[in-house]
């Protein structure tokens, strides 16, 4: 058994002990290690958004000349604006341009791989059995959503059926999950033992 | 009203569908606007960050000032905040003290507890999991049979558990998923089109 001597080693093995505390019971060691955790992860996201802001503004404006670049800027500034109550309605023009793009964008993704890509994946290549399954689970876990019309004899049969293909999905995906942060756990304590202990 | 209520309307009507259009319709011009109206789009949303950042700072500061002092949580989420900002604005997102910072305390942290979620879920399936009738049967079986296809121990104990959880995977999951993914995708056209002709005022905090 060799402990590690390295500084960062012990900072990691300390919080997730300490993350994992909360198993037993809410204590003042995990919610120390919660807040140093949100305080780091936010001050990251600013980096981020510093870097990202240099980038996609800053330098375009002052080094190619992109001066219209000012218009989101001070539109961005005006979010800032709901601090002040007499002239925080000014922020729904920023809020509006975000809301408006972000839908259109939205839409576009939406139509492209959730619809188009989807349903084309699913109609092409009916060759085998396990497509013809597929194309069934489709197309009675769609006629699951359609709510607009009382549910008939074909319709109840169908949306019946849909429902344990769901059932199915959402059973697997719950076991890939677990299996998911299964290995996250075992990966946490692999570190635990042997790189902190030296296990 | 026009400034208060109507232009934020208009606003998000041309950026929406000006952005929907040059998906569907090939010309320079709107191609151009769409473009510009993205790049600006990502300009505000690094305004909305440095919001949030402002709100975890009012929220942080009014807990010290109200505990008098006390609150040594929000202290240090406050120190933690601004030495990472200062490291990485300052050092340099390649600096070793950033490095430091995202590689000791941020990713084993976000890991533990990514992972404690493993714990809970196990508890909340022992209660959850009762097979009372064929949907919950289905689940049951579904989830019990990839847990064990996807580890060695399970393909020891059940061997036919591997080919079983691929044809899962592959088969009835896709079909599953694909009906809730379209008819998903139908709901959030439906959204987006209420958004986009001002339908749904509420999201940009009109009435």
């Amino acid at each position: 058994m060799k402990i590690s001597t390295d500084i960062g080693v012990w900072i990691g093995a300390l919080a997730a002990l300490g993350i994992y505390s909360v198993l037993i019971k809410d204590n003042p060691f995990y919610r120390f290690v919660e807040h140093v955790f949100v305080g780091a992860s936010a001050g990251i996201a600013v980096v981020v958004g510093v870097n990202t802001f240099k980038s996609t503004a800053w330098s375009p404006m002052t080094v190619e000349g992109d001066y219209l670049l000012i218009i989101p800027m001070i539109a961005g500034l005006l979010l800032y604006t709901r601090y002040f109550p007499n002239i925080a309605w000014l922020n729904r023009i920023p809020l509006s341009f975000l809301m408006g793009t972000s839908a259109g964008v939205a839409m576009r993704g939406a139509i492209e791989s959730q619809i188009v890509g989807q349903v084309s994946a699913t109609m092409i290549n009916l060759n085998s059995i396990d497509a013809w399954i597929v194309f069934i689970g489709t197309v009675t876990s769609l006629s699951y959503f359609f709510l607009t019309w009382k549910t008939g004899k074909v319709t109840g049969v169908t949306s019946k059926l849909g429902r344990y293909f769901m059932m199915a999905a959402f059973g697997a995906a719950f076991g890939n999950t677990v299996m998911g942060r299964v290995s996250a756990a075992i990966g946490r304590f692999q570190f635990i033992l042997n790189t902190w202990l030296g296990l | 009203m026009f400034a208060k209520r109507t232009l934020p309307t208009i606003i998000a009507f041309i950026c929406g569908v000006t952005v929907v259009f040059a998906y569907f319709i090939n010309v320079p011009f709107i191609q151009d606007r769409a473009q510009s109206i993205l790049r600006w789009q990502a300009v505000i949303a690094v305004f909305a960050l440095g919001l949030g950042a402002v709100n975890i700072i009012r929220v942080h500061v009014s807990n010290i000032q109200r505990s008098k002092g006390q609150n040594f949580y929000s202290l240090a989420l406050l120190i933690t905040f601004a030495i990472t900002i200062l490291v990485g604005v300052f050092l340099g997102q390649n600096s070793t003290a950033y490095k430091f910072i995202f590689d000791y305390i941020n990713v084993p942290t976000g890991s533990a507890i990514f992972s404690l979620l493993a714990f809970y879920i196990g508890t909340a399936a022992y209660r959850a999991f009762r097979a009372k009738n064929v949907e919950a049967a289905i689940l049951l079986l579904t989830g019990c049979i990839v847990m064990l296809g996807r580890v060695p121990l399970g393909a020891k104990i059940l061997p036919v558990s591997v080919p079983l959880t691929d044809w899962i995977m592959s088969v009835l999951n896709v079909g599953g998923q694909r009906g809730v993914m379209i008819a998903g995708a139908i709901g959030f056209i439906a959204v987006s089109l209420r958004i986009i002709v001002g339908l749904e005022r509420r999201s940009y905090g009109g009435e």
